[in-house]
């Protein structure tokens, strides 16, 4: 039933152009299903749960001008009236703000010996006061929250007792799964016990690894720099703050500079800018390349079939449906396809391989092959329908004709 | 001849429209997503300072203690120097000139009471910084090389705050309130705005540059902050400022210039001796220990200026440029093959090979010119995107003289290589089969 032989031969007739339309979709089919999973890669990074009310926080930075400047007065006074303030659900005194692209990160290990032979892991390293879980929105699984008594407030470095860590820290450390109430090692006297550990909690850096390590510290850092993060209970209550908290906080005390007034998803969406064009741009080069791959093919189908036209009209002429000559090009088409994606297949493999060698790109999943050479085989049908009908439209009585 | 050729060609744009606006887009999108690319990827890696990028060096020390390396470097140095061994550098006497640099940041505060204070990020340097990294100024210049020992409240402003401050008048010897301290100006300098930060890699690499620019020699008196990179490696308790300028940990930069190879060679062999004597003292315990330097150029590769994603898209793009010339074969043969009854009329009235080659590139040279031209809009289209999907190119993206003539080149090259082929072909049609046909 399939006419397979005539159309080898038939292809075999114009070897150049059928060479072409093989390595145009072999290379389309590389570059689409590599993008793809590149595109695929760079959002399930971006849409990882961070642990945090992202929907609801705002940070923002205070630089303190005047040279008097009471740190702690001043700490206290603004985080009451944060706290207070309607539609604010907690804030705090913070030394880094999560998935802001900067902050702080310190060595740790499980113990003193550990530590000295440098068997320890990077984490990210918070301090604010015993609100800092509320207002991160974070889930302690095991444990308690700092006390208030707990809370000490410094301009020089603090020795921390106490400390509450990630899950994902805690199981680097301890992986044993004994992590609450261990001390750990953060180099000399720096020895806090583990009170309390986070299920999940992003860190500043989203490219780095360690970015779901974390450390909490009981610790206000009396700085001329500092910078606040605040939770709000509604996505209004986040636009009003965003407008009047420089207002507030300006008007309660003017010997500073308010800067850097961005919510979360602003501060989130810029950490991740880079992976968001990524995305786009490879969106764009695929869609483009898929539809300049399907117009070529639709360009030399229907020349193929203006080219045969007489031969068309003669097999009409002598008996083949309608039916028969759409078949033909279709099947033709999908051995073409077939072919060029066989090619295409290992292009793609190639291509990846050099990805990930030399660009720390990840393998492609093997369920992309299937997904790409399905849309591939749908895209050459339909490229090939219109000028496969026309074909099928062919009057017999051409074949009568001299041109 | 040649206008004969063009009739011809436009007769045969208008036979067939659809397929000629075909090989048009290809072409057209083909060059223009290359072109984008390409011009992110080549601005970005381009010799911000071509006429002493070989002179400008970059001064890495490896301080860390035993087993201690910069996971992120290519040969494991740190990227910054300690606040102790920018002192120490720069009392060498070898290089031209030579700068410690350190971001840093100020809350401005206006004059007028009618303005609010406002933050600025700053860079504290030395006297020689402008004169090696050629920056422009407006009015005054930079201050005198004694201040970088004895440190004195300046400021050298940049256009921009300038602007702000003193409507852009003549600002030098009046005063500026940083962080309730006043700084007298000395200059001002004219909007510089290299498009890479190449003079500290260590924070953004693009975007705007700085405003204020203040004695390195503040650093102590004054305690600026950074507002960079701070790494350590040791255990070190840090409770002041001067704990923080007396340990190991790693904030500063030093960049010196060399004019000459010799000139190099002293200087790398001094800062062996540095190391040297440093391990006298206890320090540079690694076995690496050592002094690296690396010119601008060295520094930007070290760096990733260009990152991997840029490198990809180039090969990507590459691949996009391929399969549009592909499909322009294709459809070109088919385009040519149809007008091969007429060819072989007229090869059989005694046109000869060689011209009716000549007529089908002139064929193909129309399709490019408008491919090109197209190519050329898109790719301006392109880099707009470009430039909305990333904040921070606003200064970097833009189409110099050497990306358009390269967009050109391309264009042509690419459709002649399209062309080649089926124009050969067509030439070698053997008139007598269309002949009998007919």
């Amino acid at each position: 039933m399939l006419e397979i032989r005539p159309i080898l031969s038939a292809l075999s007739r114009q070897k150049s152009r059928t060479l072409l339309i093989l390595l145009q979709i072999a290379i389309t089919f590389a570059v689409v299903v590599n993008s793809i999973a590149i595109v695929k890669q760079r959002l399930d990074m971006m849409g990882r749960a961070t642990g945090i009310d992202e929907a609801h926080l705002l940070s923002l930075n205070i630089n303190a001008i005047d040279e008097n400047y009471n740190f702690k007065q001043n700490i206290h006074a603004d985080l009451e009236m944060l706290r207070n303030t309607p539609g604010v659900e907690d804030a705090v005194v913070i030394n880094q703000v999560p998935l802001s692209g900067s902050g702080d990160s310190s060595s740790v290990a499980a113990s003193q010996e550990q530590f000295d032979k440098f068997e320890n892991f990077g984490a990210g390293f918070f301090m604010a006061d015993n609100h800092i879980i509320n207002t991160l929105g974070v889930k302690i699984i095991e444990g308690r929250n700092f006390t208030a008594e707990e809370v000490e407030y410094t301009a020089a470095r603090a020795n921390a007792k106490v400390t509450i860590i990630t899950k994902s820290l805690a199981d680097k450390l301890f992986p044993e799964g004994d992590a609450l109430g261990k001390k750990v090692y953060l180099g000399g006297d720096l020895q806090p016990t583990i009170v309390g550990i986070i299920e999940r909690q992003a860190g500043s850096w989203v490219h780095h690894p360690i970015l779901f390590d974390n450390m909490l510290f009981p610790i206000v850092r009396l700085n001329r720099f500092h910078r606040v993060l605040i939770r709000v209970k509604t996505t209004q209550d986040l636009n009003r703050i965003l407008a009047e908290v420089e207002d507030k906080l300006i008007k309660r005390n003017n010997q500073r500079v308010i800067t850097s007034i961005n919510s979360m998803e602003e501060l989130k969406a810029s950490s991740y800018s880079g992976d968001n064009a990524m995305t786009k741009i490879l969106w764009t080069v695929s869609i483009l390349l898929i539809i300049i791959t399907a117009l070529g093919i639709v360009g030399i189908v229907s020349f193929n079939v203006n080219q045969r036209t007489k031969q068309i009209g003669t097999r009409r002429a002598l008996g083949a449906q309608k039916s028969d000559i759409q078949k033909y090009f279709i099947t033709e088409n999908i051995l073409l396809t077939s072919i060029g994606l066989t090619i295409g297949c290992i292009i793609c493999i190639g291509l990846n391989m050099v990805l990930v060698e030399k660009y720390s790109a990840t393998p492609i999943d093997w369920q992309y092959f299937p997904i790409g050479i399905g849309l591939m085989l749908t895209l050459g049908i339909l490229s090939v329908w219109w000028p496969a009908r026309k074909a099928a439209n062919i009057s017999p009585t051409i074949a009568t004709q001299t041109t | 001849m040649f206008k004969y050729y063009l009739m011809l060609s436009w007769l045969s744009v208008k036979r067939t429209p659809m397929l000629t606006a075909l090989m048009v887009l290809a072409i057209g999108l083909g060059i223009s997503v290359t072109m984008t690319v390409l011009t992110v990827n080549y601005l970005m890696g381009k010799d911000p300072i071509p006429e002493k990028s070989h002179q400008l060096f970059h001064v890495q020390l490896y301080t860390y203690g035993k087993d201690r390396s910069n996971p992120r470097s290519a040969d494991g140095y740190p990227y910054q120097v300690t606040y102790q061994d920018a002192m120490n550098l720069s009392r060498s006497e070898i290089p031209n000139r030579k700068t410690r640099s350190l971001q840093t940041g100020y809350s401005v505060i206006p004059s007028s009471s009618d303005s609010s204070p406002f933050m600025e990020t700053a860079r504290a340097i030395d006297s020689d910084f402008f004169a090696m990294f050629k920056v422009p100024f407006i009015y005054g210049g930079a201050w005198e090389s004694s201040v970088d020992t004895k440190a004195k409240q300046v400021v050298v402003l940049g256009k921009e705050i300038n602007d702000r401050l003193f409507k852009g008048e003549n600002s030098v010897g009046k005063q500026v309130n940083l962080n309730s301290n006043l700084y007298t100006v000395v200059g001002v300098i004219d909007d510089w705005q290299p498009a890479i930060h190449y003079y500290d890699l260590n924070n953004n690499h693009f975007g705007d540059t700085q405003q204020i620019f203040v004695p390195f020699s503040l650093l102590p008196v004054l305690e600026l902050p950074s507002w960079g990179n701070n790494n350590g490696w040791k255990t070190e308790t840090i409770n002041t400022y001067q704990d923080k300028l007396n340990s190991e940990q790693m904030w500063n930069q030093f960049w010196v210039e060399l004019e000459s190879p010799q000139q190099k060679e002293k200087f790398q062999a001094w800062l062996e001796g540095y190391v040297e004597q440093q391990k006298q003292l206890g320090r540079f315990e690694h076995e690496n220990a050592g002094g690296s330097l690396k010119d601008v150029v060295e520094w930007m590769d070290y760096n990733n200026v260009v990152s991997d994603d840029n490198t990809i898209l180039v090969g990507l793009a590459f691949m996009f440029l391929a399969v549009c010339l592909i499909n322009t074969i294709g459809l070109l043969l088919a385009k040519f093959l149809r007008r091969a009854p007429e060819v072989g009329v007229r090869r059989a009235l005694g046109a000869s090979q060689g011209e009716i080659f000549v007529q089908h590139l002139v064929d193909v040279g129309l399709i490019g010119l408008a491919g090109g031209t197209l190519g050329l809009l898109l790719g301006q289209l392109g880099l707009w995107g470009i430039k909305q999907l990333y904040a921070n190119y606003h200064q970097l993206v833009y189409m110099d003289m050497t990306l358009v003539v390269l967009a050109i080149l391309i264009a042509i090259g690419s459709s002649v290589v399209a062309g080649l082929y089926p124009a050969w072909k067509i030439c070698r049609t053997n008139p007598s089969i269309y002949l009998k046909i007919q």
